[in-house]
């Protein structure tokens, strides 16, 4: 009989089937649902860590270009995304919180507990190995956090800005491939709201790219072009998509907090639009190329 | 000795399992998870993705199940009959050892059948498309997926109860669930390294593992791709017909009625 079962297992591929091998189709579509971006938002919580060494939270890195990204969100579980940065840590409030007693001083002695549970105490610093183990740890998970969400206009900006960190050979094509694909997946039908800013963040990214030097013509560049476009339809989506969710009523449904980042977001990608459209000439209307 | 009534060792089984009662809480946690887990996603954000959600989470559910409760269930099935001599008995009285696999899976394919059918149950009902053309077209999905699902399960499940007659309850739950991690995962990921080698071992290799990943249409679910086309539907259901019964006949190869 168990040549029979052999005969079974593979009579299946004789049958001439026109099975090509899957691409990386991963199961029970998780990256790009809604499960992956509550996925994405519990790996923040480890992101941030490793970013920042172990450590809590930190104020970043100064920005240098008006399209840079926005600094990470402080950590918390759920609707952080571009929160401004915590204000720098002061010694005030865990003097105060020796005042207080009963109830709110236990809870206060604990916040501080916790706190202290990842505040660096050491004397030395991290070694340049171990600093590049704690900055590969947190590239894996970055990557893996905005392939579960690749709506995530955050977690865009932050990939797009520790890529091109990073120079090297393959950086060009990299950022290439990113800015395509987060333009394409924003401006895809039934995108939501952070989709929207998605493109159009990346179309920001690719206009920064490409005037970069002030290169003579650039600016009528087919890329450049498009990239505008991109960037009209992407703000244009979002300001329809926020009518309609005011009108059916399901934008007073979104938590406050994540409303107001949404909002700051996409005010402070219309503020570089503007800036772009009063230093580049007027674009053509779509479809003159 | 002849038995009394028809599919007698069927009934004891499913007897066995109702009276342990767990049953019941599968399918309650079928109806909770599909209820509750797309509440945890950020749905206000976009409340197009709330219903895709819930049909997903169903899904999620009938796999998780296949995982864990349906083959951990078949083996210590098996197990528990072989032990307890009954399986020997009824030899004695002549049933042949094809009807008794057949019993005993059947009292766990119900139970997979039932998973499948709170899943069909969450996509027809809860998570109707409101469009008639773009319904007719998910139903037909939903039901695609739920044919080849249940042609995955069958057979490991099968494979399940014949193991425990031979072996440990762990190794025989673990086979089914290790085929069917395989299957799923394991197919998928090496696909680029052995289905997309230029070596005819490679690609062999590749061939010979379980396909159960043809059987996950749940990206289809999610991102409202519409059904499958008829001839691709029925070469993936022969495909995993076809390892079904392979792994039935090995089953049936092992299966073991001394107590």
């Amino acid at each position: 009989m168990l040549p029979v079962a052999v005969l079974a297992w593979w009579g299946g591929h004789l049958l001439q089937v026109r099975q090509t091998a899957p691409g990386r189709a991963p199961a029970f579509a998780v990256p790009g649902s809604a499960y992956g971006s509550l996925a994405a938002r519990l790996i923040r919580d480890s992101l941030y860590s490793y970013w920042h060494g172990g450590e809590g939270s930190q104020a970043l890195p100064v920005k240098q270009s008006p399209s840079a990204p926005p600094p990470p969100p402080a950590p918390g579980r759920f609707a952080r995304r571009g929160q401004p940065p915590p204000p720098v840590k002061t010694a005030a409030p865990e003097e105060s919180a020796e005042d207080v007693g009963g109830l709110d001083g236990w809870v206060d002695k604990l916040a501080r507990l916790e706190k202290a549970r990842t505040r660096r105490n050491s004397i030395f610093p991290l070694s340049p190995a171990h600093q590049r183990y704690v900055d590969a740890s947190a590239t894996t998970r970055l990557k893996l956090a905005y392939a579960l969400d690749p709506g995530d206009a955050v977690l865009y900006e932050v990939l797009y800005f520790h890529l091109a960190s990073r120079p090297g050979p393959l950086t060009a094509p990299a950022l290439q491939a990113l800015t395509a694909q987060a333009m394409q997946y924003g401006l895809r039908p039934l995108g939501s709201l952070s989709d929207a800013l998605t493109a159009a963040g990346a179309a920001i990214n690719v206009l920064n790219e490409q005037l970069q030097g002030n290169r003579p013509g650039s600016a009528e560049g087919p890329a450049v072009l498009a990239a505008r476009e991109v960037l009209k339809q992407g703000l244009a989506r979002y300001d329809a998509l926020h009518r309609e969710a005011e009108q059916d009523g399901w934008w007073e449904g979104i938590p406050a907090i994540r409303r107001a980042e949404l909002e700051n977001h996409a005010a402070q990608l219309r503020r570089i639009a503007e800036i772009i459209d009063k230093t580049l000439p007027p674009a053509k209307p779509a479809g003159s190329q | 000795m002849k038995s009394i009534r028809p599919w007698s060792l069927f009934r004891l089984a499913q007897a066995g399992i109702m009276s342990r009662s767990s049953c019941w809480l599968l399918l309650l946690g079928a109806g909770l998870f599909a209820w509750l887990a797309p509440l945890l996603t950020p749905w206000e954000e976009n409340p197009q993705i709330f219903q895709p959600a819930r049909a997903q989470a169903a899904w999620i559910y009938a796999w998780l199940a296949l995982f864990t409760w349906l083959p951990y269930q078949a083996s210590a099935l098996g197990a528990r009959m072989r032990r307890d001599g009954v399986l020997e008995h009824l030899r004695a009285g002549g049933m042949k050892p094809w009807q008794q696999c057949l019993q005993l899976s059947s009292a766990l394919w119900i139970w997979a059948a039932a998973v499948v059918g709170v899943a069909l149950l969450v996509c027809l009902v809860f998570t109707r498309p409101a469009r008639a053309e773009e319904a007719a077209l998910w139903a037909v999905l939903v039901c695609q997926y739920g044919a080849l699902y249940f042609l995955c399960a069958a057979p490991l499940l099968l494979l399940g109860v014949c193991l425990g007659t031979r072996t440990a309850e762990v190794i025989a739950f673990l086979v089914p669930a290790g085929l069917l991690l395989s299957g799923l995962f394991g197919a998928v990921w090496l696909a680029p390294l052995l289905g997309g080698s230029s070596l005819a071992v490679f690609k062999s290799v590749w061939l010979a593992l379980p396909h159960y990943h043809l059987a996950d249409l749940t990206p289809r679910l999610v991102f409202k791709m519409g059904p499958l086309n008829s001839s691709d539907f029925f070469s993936s259901a022969m495909i995993l017909l076809l390892q079904g019964v392979a792994l039935s006949i090995l089953g049936r190869c092992l299966y073991r009625t001394r107590s």
